[in-house]
C-alpha cells in the first residue's frame, strides 16, 4: 500500500511541476541612433525556445544577447525575425556528445535548450550613420 | 480684438503666489530636499562619512590616544535657468471668459511645465541615467539584493526607502508574486487569511505598505510613470537614504543623498513669472522661470537597479 501512496505522490508532484512551467516572453526595449550602443538587463530563469527581432525598416543593427556566463545569439540584424537558438550538449568529460546517422551518415552533435539562470544582456549596436532614432524590440520567449 | 483680451506687460508677483499643485507622483523634493539661495553659484561644504577606523586597545599609560582626523568636503552649484512659455490667443481669452481667467491658465501651464523638468532632472540624478546600475532586479534573490543596497548606505544620514515609478512596483510585484520564491509569502502578506484583508490588499498603498515590510524600508515613493519611467531610465528603481531631519543645512554636518539649491530672486519666491500681450503675433506670453541646480553629495546613499520588466 505504502509503494502506491508513494507512486501518487511523484506522479502528482511530477505534474504540479509541470503544470508550473509556463512560457513567457520579456522584450528588451531600446533606441539608439547612429553607431550609438544599447544594453538593456533583465533577469530570467528557464530556457530558452527562442529569440524574435522587432527592428527599425532599413536599418541594419548587430544585436548581442548574452548571460555573464555565456554568448547566446549575435546577429546583424536588418529585417525582423525569429530564431531558435539550441547549443551542442556535453557529456561530463566536456566532450561532444555525437550520433552517427542523418544524410551523411557521420558523427552529428545532440542540441539542447540554452538554460538561462541570471541576469541577460541585449545589446544593440547601430551599424550605419543614420541619425534618427531606431527603435528595437528583442523579445525573449523562453520556459519559466 | 478687445483691449480687454490682453493681459498686462511686466513682471507679475500674482501669478508667481499662484499655487499649482504638483501631480500626484512628483517625489523629487521629499528625495534632495530643497535649500533656498541668495546666489545662483556658490560653494557647498558637506558632510560625509569617515570610514570606521580600529579603536585602540592596549594603550599605554600617559601616551595619546589615535586621532583621526573629521572634516566636511566642498563641491560648487551653479543655479541653471528652467523656463517655460505659455501662449494664449485673445479669441482663446474670450472663450475662457476674461484675461484674469486666461492669466491663470498661461501661468499655471508655464509652472507646471517647469515643476516637470525639474522632476525629471531629479529622476535622471537619482537613477544614475546613462551610467549603469548597481545591480540588476532578481525576483527570486531581491531580500539579499536589498540587503546589500541597505549595507552598503548604512552609515548615510535619513530614512531609508525604496523610489520607483509606480509602474515599477506593480512589475516588481508582478514578477515577484509569479515568483517560486517568494511570490506566495509576499501574496500572504497583503491579502491575509481573511476576505476583508484580501479586499483590503487589492490597493497600490496596500501592496506599498508590503513592499515597505517586506524589504524593511522606511517607505515606498511611487514616483509618476513618465518622468520616473522615462526612455533614458525605464525598468530602474533605487533604495536610498532621505534626509529626514527637516533642517535645511543638514548636509553641513550630517552625510545626506543631497539638495537641491533653488535660486529666488526675492530670497523668498523661487518662482518669477512674466506676462506679455504681443500685439504683432497677437497673442498673450507667460514665462514662469526657475533656477536650481541638483546636486548629490553623497553618491553612495542611492543604490540603483535596473532589470524591471517593462511589459
Amino acid at each position: 500500500m505504502k509503494k502506491y501512496i508513494g507512486l501518487f505522490l511523484i506522479i502528482t508532484l511530477a505534474f504540479s511541476g509541470l503544470a508550473l512551467a509556463v512560457m513567457d516572453d520579456q522584450p528588451f526595449v531600446s533606441t539608439v541612433a547612429g553607431v550609438q550602443t544599447n544594453a538593456q538587463n533583465q533577469v530570467l530563469r528557464g530556457e530558452l525556445y527562442a529569440i524574435h527581432f522587432d527592428v527599425a525598416a532599413s536599418s541594419t543593427q548587430t544585436i548581442t544577447v548574452a548571460t555573464a556566463r555565456q554568448l547566446i545569439f549575435k546577429k546583424d540584424v536588418t529585417a525582423d525575425g525569429i530564431y531558435y537558438p539550441m547549443v551542442p550538449l556535453c557529456a561530463t568529460n566536456g566532450n561532444a556528445i555525437t550520433f552517427v546517422g542523418g544524410t551523411n551518415d557521420t558523427a552529428n552533435a545532440f542540441y539542447g535548450k540554452i538554460p538561462l539562470a541570471g541576469k541577460v544582456t541585449v545589446t544593440v549596436l547601430g551599424g550605419n550613420a543614420v541619425t534618427s532614432t531606431n527603435a528595437n524590440t528583442t523579445t525573449l520567449i523562453y520556459n519559466k | 480684438m478687445n483691449e480687454a483680451y490682453y493681459t498686462q506687460l511686466g513682471d507679475r508677483a500674482d501669478l508667481a503666489d499662484v499655487e499649482v499643485n504638483a501631480p500626484e507622483g512628483y517625489i523629487a523634493s521629499q528625495i534632495l530636499p530643497i535649500v533656498t539661495v541668495k546666489e545662483k553659484t556658490g560653494v557647498i561644504y558637506y558632510a560625509t562619512v569617515t570610514a570606521d577606523v580600529t579603536a585602540q586597545a592596549g594603550r599605554a599609560a600617559g601616551a595619546a590616544p589615535n586621532g583621526t582626523q573629521i572634516s566636511d568636503s566642498s563641491t560648487t552649484f551653479t543655479a541653471a535657468e528652467s523656463i517655460k512659455r505659455g501662449k494664449i490667443t485673445p479669441d482663446e481669452v474670450k472663450t475662457m471668459g476674461s484675461i484674469q481667467k486666461a492669466d491663470l491658465v498661461g501661468a499655471k501651464f508655464a509652472k507646471r511645465s517647469v515643476m516637470n523638468a525639474f522632476e525629471g532632472d531629479v529622476a535622471a540624478l537619482i537613477m544614475a541615467s546613462g551610467s549603469a546600475a548597481d545591480a540588476t532586479f532578481d525576483p527570486s534573490k531581491v531580500r539579499t539584493q536589498i540587503q546589500t543596497a541597505k549595507q552598503s548606505m548604512r552609515l548615510y544620514q535619513g530614512q531609508t526607502a525604496l523610489i520607483a515609478a509606480t509602474y515599477n512596483i506593480e512589475s516588481m510585484l508582478q514578477s515577484m508574486l509569479s515568483d517560486s520564491v517568494y511570490g506566495a509569502a509576499l501574496a500572504r502578506l497583503v491579502t491575509g487569511s481573511s476576505g476583508v484583508e484580501a479586499v483590503r490588499g487589492i490597493t497600490l498603498e496596500a501592496w506599498k505598505q508590503a513592499l515597505a515590510l517586506f524589504f524593511g524600508v522606511g517607505k515606498v515613493l511611487a514616483g509618476d510613470d513618465t518622468v520616473w519611467n522615462a526612455t533614458a531610465i525605464a525598468g530602474r528603481f533605487a533604495v536610498g537614504k532621505l534626509d529626514d531631519s527637516g533642517d535645511e543645512l543638514a548636509h553641513k554636518y550630517q552625510p545626506v543623498l543631497g539638495k537641491v539649491f533653488q535660486f529666488a530672486p526675492d530670497g523668498k519666491n523661487p518662482w518669477f513669472v512674466e506676462s506679455i500681450p504681443d500685439r504683432i503675433t497677437k497673442n498673450n506670453y507667460y514665462d514662469a522661470t526657475q533656477w536650481y541646480d541638483a546636486v548629490i553629495l553623497n553618491s553612495d546613499a542611492v543604490y540603483v537597479f535596473d532589470g524591471v520588466p517593462q511589459s
